[in-house]
């Protein structure tokens, strides 16, 4: 089984109002053809780097909508900012996870992870034991204002050491973002996004093991294939293929992943 | 056959990378079912003479692999270079790399090469980066050069092939109407490549490549296997193109 962590919706900056579905149909025409069964969806993020709590809702509304129509192929994280007041984040949480729709809190770039605002976040992702997954990357350039990179996740999830947190992005990252959260027995790092740049994942393998490490593609960004071909290209088989592909998701899932 | 237009031997110092020596790297490349790749030595991106680390690659280098030699019109012997890539290595095409080498693709110096290049029969490609920038080394920003300039090198060459290596899908459209502009595969990704990518060129003017050792070849090998091209786009992709163009024999 493929069980992809990190996917958004067909237009990624344009999350279709009052959805029922049918706009991920291209999605799963080529989740099928590269032989992925499950993808967990982030939301069209690309609404905003900053987004407002109108646009969250939007967001998260149509990853609900993905959910609703296609139970069995979809799991989803809500979509927060953590610059938004306290209570709305409270709410939205309540909405997506609480309900037992969403399994987790996808963060991006809107406020950097060493911010205390993201105090009441995790606290709540640590009651409804819920996942998180983060975007990091080490970048020479084209760095947004609070783009988080893996130094900073590390400091994230020391802080919450009882929050189960993906650090998307491991090529985006490099060897030097492994070391980064290496010793953060609470972060995974998905593969996703860059591409297939080889020397990563085998240092990942050798520092954190294949027990950490979650397939992801960052699809429509990537292609589902593509980033897949960075297993066969690190010769991962076996268990571990097993573990990055589905397993290790299903952990970070806990009571929520999927029956 | 499958034939790969961009692989590098020598080890890139700022990645941790796949096989480094040509026997290891032509294994790694056998094994994702590629039948013959061009090839040259990464360490000339950053030597003080290129053409050194050329030589002595050459060697190394079984039948597997078509040597392709970076060339620097900056060098004061780049015409013996020239001539040496193509008698002595036996080669059909040269690289150039403006970005790392100090010369402008539009310029004088880059004119005076492909021109040359040209009367020698020597097909030209440009390698337009060598890393997505986001992960240079901090102290070694290198940008690529702009599209304006790219336009004006290949414009210099046409009707000539001008091959454009490691180029972003974005960067396409500026080309789509430079019918003598071709581009290989490693950085051309999106939510289905193909039909993103074709829709701005035809799959006559793509080229199967990998960019090992700095990224897995299997990778891009599943990205062509999942592209959803028909046969016949697929096997031009795949080598077609490539013969056509006289890059290297059938």
């Amino acid at each position: 089984m493929i069980f992809d962590a990190h996917t958004h919706p067909p237009r990624l900056s344009e999350p279709a109002v009052d959805s029922d579905g049918r706009d991920y149909a291209p999605m799963l025409a080529r989740m099928d053809a590269c032989g992925i069964d499950r993808a967990l969806l982030l939301g069209a993020v690309g609404i905003s780097q900053t987004p407002t709590a109108e646009q969250i809702r939007l967001v998260n509304d149509h990853t609900l909508a993905g959910l609703r129509a296609w139970p069995d192929r979809f799991s989803g994280l809500c979509y927060l900012n953590p610059a938004l007041d306290r209570a709305f984040v409270h709410e939205e949480m309540d909405r997506c996870i609480g309900s037992g729709r969403m399994v987790g809190v996808k963060l991006w770039v809107a406020v950097n992870a060493r911010d205390p605002r993201h105090d009441v976040i995790l606290r709540r992702c640590a009651e409804l034991d819920c996942m998180l997954l983060y975007h990091a990357w080490h970048k020479t350039v084209q760095r947004t204002p609070h783009e988080s990179d893996p130094t900073d996740i590390a400091v994230l999830a020391r802080r919450h050491p009882d929050v189960r947190m993906v650090m998307a992005h491991m090529m985006g990252g490099g060897v030097r973002g492994v070391s980064d959260v290496a010793a953060c027995p609470n972060v995974w790092i998905d593969i996703s996004g860059s591409a297939p740049t080889a020397g990563v994942l085998e240092y990942a393998l050798a520092t954190i093991g294949a027990q950490r490490i979650v397939y992801g593609s960052d699809w429509p960004v990537r292609d589902f294939a593509t980033q897949l071909g960075k297993l066969d290209g690190a010769g991962i088989h076996g268990p571990d293929r097993d573990a990055i592909t589905w397993g290790n998701l299903r952990t970070l899932m806990g009571s929520r992943r999927p029956c | 056959m499958l034939i790969d237009i961009n692989t590098h031997a020598g080890r890139w110092p700022f990645l941790q990378s796949g096989p480094t020596e040509p026997a290891a790297l032509e294994d790694e490349l056998r094994a994702a079912g590629i039948t013959r790749a061009m090839v040259s030595a990464i360490e000339s991106v950053l030597a003080p003479h290129p053409s050194i680390e050329e030589q002595r690659l050459h060697p190394r280098l079984s039948d597997f692999f078509s040597h392709a030699p970076l060339i620097s019109p900056m060098l004061f012997d780049w015409r013996d270079r020239l001539r040496q890539a193509r008698d002595e290595f036996g080669a059909t095409t040269i690289r150039l790399l403006p970005s790392y080498h100090r010369y402008e693709a539009d310029g004088d110096e880059a004119a005076a090469l492909v021109e040359a290049a040209a009367e020698l029969n020597l097909h030209v490609a440009v390698l337009v980066r060598i890393e997505d920038e986001r992960a240079h080394y901090p102290l070694m920003a290198v940008p690529a050069p702009t599209e304006a300039a790219l336009l004006k090198l290949a414009d210099r060459l046409a009707p000539r092939p001008l091959i454009l290596l490691n180029a972003y899908r974005w960067e396409l459209p500026a080309f789509a109407d430079r019918p003598h502009v071709c581009f290989d595969l490693p950085y051309l990704e999106s939510e289905h490549p193909f039909a993103s990518i074709t829709a701005i060129v035809p799959p006559s003017r793509l080229l199967f490549a990998s960019h090992a050792p700095l990224m897995y070849p299997i990778a891009q090998r599943r990205k062509l296997d999942h592209g959803e091209l028909s046969d016949a786009d697929r096997a031009a992709v795949a080598a077609g193109n490539a013969i056509r163009l006289g890059l290297v024999s059938g």
